[in-house]
């Protein structure tokens, strides 16, 4: 017994200090910077940008640049994520955030092909970043790739089970490509996921009335989206098509 | 019998003029119906179905005012039927052109109600029946509707008149046409406080106060792409309808997106060229509060109209190679190819990338029209940079400073003028012992600062420098900024072996 007990200290010690070898906490941190949902955004622009002023070193400036543009990518603001990015990378050339940041910043611009090439960067950087293949799935499909957008939306599902918008998305690119079966089986996991995720009842009620034909089904998906966002800028829209259906 | 035609006679000389001055008046009036405002755009407004009262408000003001010649709701109901229609998607568009000559109208006023955070916001806008136009609009936001619509009621009284509506049409066909497509509430708090809906028809209304540009009716064009297939959620919309929209002389499509954060909403917009869905601008917007929905759409209507008129035209670039940095005017603003949104008039277009001479020129950006520039980078002469080391392997360290100054003088921009300075105070201090010299090129290399990427290595050559000419004092503290600021560098290592 007492030895079992010593293999198994010796392995958790072990298994301790790779883990720790591997990548500090912190650096972990550094990289998966993600804006809290009650972050106040105007306070963590206003610190990055001070913290910029006394920042001494490349890979703090290029640390904090990244930093804004994860801010900016969850604003929307495309130019500043455009410039905080590049910035990043001039700083430190070989961050797999930083690339990805900037090919997510070329979608929004139309700029497809440098999109592709920037998160092709991030993915040979950290290949198991599930993000990226999303964005690249997103740049493909734009591109009318979409059995390039198929794979990566498959492989960003791979690296992140829990990535429910990688299911919404393949949801409908299945249904765009006439899979209906897997549309369905996509997007009905998204709401078993998370029973509130409105977009998903939405694209269940189109696929269902639209392609399926199953009027009573799609009702009820769209009266749950409508319950779910009750002033959507195209309620009116959903209430027209209930009513056609007859619900 | 003769008393008959008598008062016939008296009863038709009476009549005519009445008619004829009946029918002049109807002439010089603008002809109009008011359509039920659309008040299903939040739920708390359709609960409380203020659209018909402020439609009923608004009727009974123009009727009150002799310009204006207003058929009942009623009069034109099949007409107004074949608009929803149209706009679900259920009808062809086409079927919605009015017939002035039967509908008796130029001009229907349409609106929407909404309620956001228990504010009202009510659009009014009267477009061109022909058209669809929008020839005159206001909105406001209010606590109270009937204040709301109070504020709509005074610029009807006050602006819209014969001689607007006259200017608002001529040279129609000159003026850029635009509609606001959509604004998506895009993470899940704006989901939740749903102001998609409510800042589409207050842009709309803005737009379609200007004078230089034609705003569709966005209750019109919407129908134009009304697919539901399209109205997937999810991927980034793929929609075709820019051709739609082209189709129909709708030359720019203006659509964005809102995010709401805890202390902020951002509201984002792009527009489009219909023609080739290319983005012709890209904006964003912050404000503190729904309550700057309305302030913010007067700002972002400004600039789109910027935009439309050209005062901001468009430049494309490409480099040769692709991937070198972009500077208008000094500033940073992506790597070629690219297209940039620059206000119009003379600019100074910069591209750089290692290894090549950067380039630096003028560029007019011209009005109505896509400055395209295409920029070929020659690689920098390492020739040049070869024969600097010749010199030194012969140990001409003269012939060496001097190849090494004609590169800095010529090629000072680029990446390898920093080695150039760098090797030249090298030479300097250490082969020709001429310190001050040493001192005045180091100092020169850490001025390039921030594009300089040895800037630390170019501080252990001023604090060498420092030492040789016996500055202790100053070599010693340059020693120290080395270890603050560069701590992590060779310089700093070697820097360390400076001990008094």
């Amino acid at each position: 017994m007492k030895k079992i007990l010593f293999i198994y200290l010796s392995l958790l010690v072990v298994s301790v200090f790779f883990s720790c070898s591997q990548k500090s906490a912190d650096e972990l941190a550094r990289e998966q910077f993600k804006l809290s949902e009650n972050a106040s955004v105007n306070l963590e622009i206003k610190k990055l940008r001070k913290s910029l002023e006394i920042a001494k070193t490349d890979v703090e400036k290029a640390d904090i640049y990244t930093k804004m543009a994860v801010i900016n990518s969850e604003k929307g603001n495309v130019k500043e994520l455009i410039k905080t990015a590049t910035e990043a990378i001039k700083y430190q050339p070989n961050q797999y955030m930083s690339h990805y940041l900037l090919g997510k910043s070329y979608i929004a611009a139309g700029r497809y092909n440098d999109a592709v090439s920037e998160l092709e960067i991030s993915i040979d950087l950290k290949n198991d970043f599930a993000p990226a293949y999303f964005e690249l799935g997103n740049a493909q499909y734009k591109k009318f790739n979409y059995s390039a957008a198929k794979i990566n939306y498959k492989k960003a599902i791979y690296y992140d089970k829990d990535m429910i918008d990688a299911y919404n998305n393949l949801g409908v690119l299945l249904t765009l490509s006439g899979d209906l079966k897997g549309a369905e089986s996509n997007l009905k996991k998204c709401v078993k996921m998370n029973p509130d995720y409105a977009k998903a009842y939405k694209n269940l009620g189109i696929l269902y009335d639209t392609k399926m034909k199953r009027g009573s089904e799609a009702v009820q998906n769209y009266k749950k989206y409508l319950s779910l966002r009750p002033d959507s800028p195209e309620r009116g829209l959903v209430k027209l098509w209930i009513a056609t259906l007859g619900g | 019998m003769k008393r008959a035609i008598y008062t016939l006679s008296v009863f038709i000389v009476l009549l005519v003029p009445v008619l004829l001055l009946s029918q002049d008046q109807t002439a010089s009036q603008i002809r109009l119906a008011v359509v039920s405002f659309d008040d299903s755009l939040t739920a708390a407004s359709e609960k409380e179905g203020g659209g018909d009262n402020a439609a009923s408000m608004i009727e009974a003001l123009f009727k009150s005012i002799e310009r204006f010649y207003v058929r009942d709701r009623g009069a034109v109901k099949s007409y107004i039927s074949a608009l929803e229609k149209v706009q679900a998607g259920a009808m062809n568009p086409e079927s919605m052109k009015g017939d002035p000559a039967s509908l008796k109208i130029d001009y229907l006023t349409v609106g929407t109600v909404s309620k956001v955070n228990g504010r009202y916001e009510i659009d009014a806008r009267t477009v061109s029946v022909d058209n669809m136009i929008i020839v005159h609009s206001h909105g406001a936001s209010s606590p109270s509707l009937n204040d709301a619509v109070e504020d709509i009621s005074w610029y009807i009284k006050e602006k819209f008149n014969r001689e607007y509506v006259k200017e608002r049409q001529a040279a129609d066909e000159e003026r850029p046409t635009v509609t606001v497509f959509r604004f998506r509430d895009f993470n899940d708090r704006a989901g939740k406080a749903g102001y998609g809906g409510s800042f589409a028809e207050i842009l709309n209304s803005q737009m379609g106060s200007f004078l230089s540009i034609s705003t569709i009716e966005r209750k019109y064009s919407k129908a134009l792409i009304n697919e539901k297939i399209l109205e997937m959620a999810g991927v980034i919309e793929n929609d075709e309808s820019g051709k739609n929209f082209r189709d129909r002389g709708i030359q720019y499509k203006v659509e964005g997106d809102i995010r709401v954060f805890s202390d902020m909403i951002t509201l984002n917009y792009r527009v489009y060229n219909t023609s080739d869905n290319s983005l012709v601008y890209i904006g964003s917007r912050d404000i503190g509060s729904s309550k700057g929905l309305r302030p913010a759409a007067w700002s972002i209507s400004n600039t789109i109209e910027d935009v439309l008129n050209n005062r901001i035209g468009v430049l494309k670039v490409t480099t040769v190679p692709a991937g070198a940095d972009i500077y208008i005017d000094g500033k940073l603003e992506g790597k070629g190819p690219a297209q940039i949104s620059v206000m119009s008039g003379k600019h100074i277009l910069g591209v750089k990338l290692d290894g090549y001479i950067p380039y630096k020129g003028e560029i007019d950006i011209q009005t109505r029209a896509i400055a395209e520039k295409s920029v070929t980078l020659r690689e920098v002469p390492y020739r040049m940079l070869q024969n600097a080391m010749d010199y030194e392997r012969k140990k001409d360290w003269n012939g060496a400073v001097k190849a090494y100054t004609d590169f800095i003088k010529e090629y000072s921009d680029t990446r390898e003028a920093d080695s150039a300075y760098y090797r030249k105070g090298h030479i300097e201090m250490m082969y020709l012992k001429r310190y001050k010299e040493a001192l005045a090129t180091f100092e020169a290399l850490v001025k390039r600062y921030p594009d300089t990427i040895i800037r630390a290595e170019g501080y252990y050559g001023i604090m060498r420098a420092y030492e040789f000419v016996g500055n202790r004092e100053k070599a010693y503290e340059t020693r120290n900024y080395i270890l603050s600021y560069y701590g992590e560098t060779n310089a700093a290592e070697e820097a360390k072996k400076l001990n008094y």
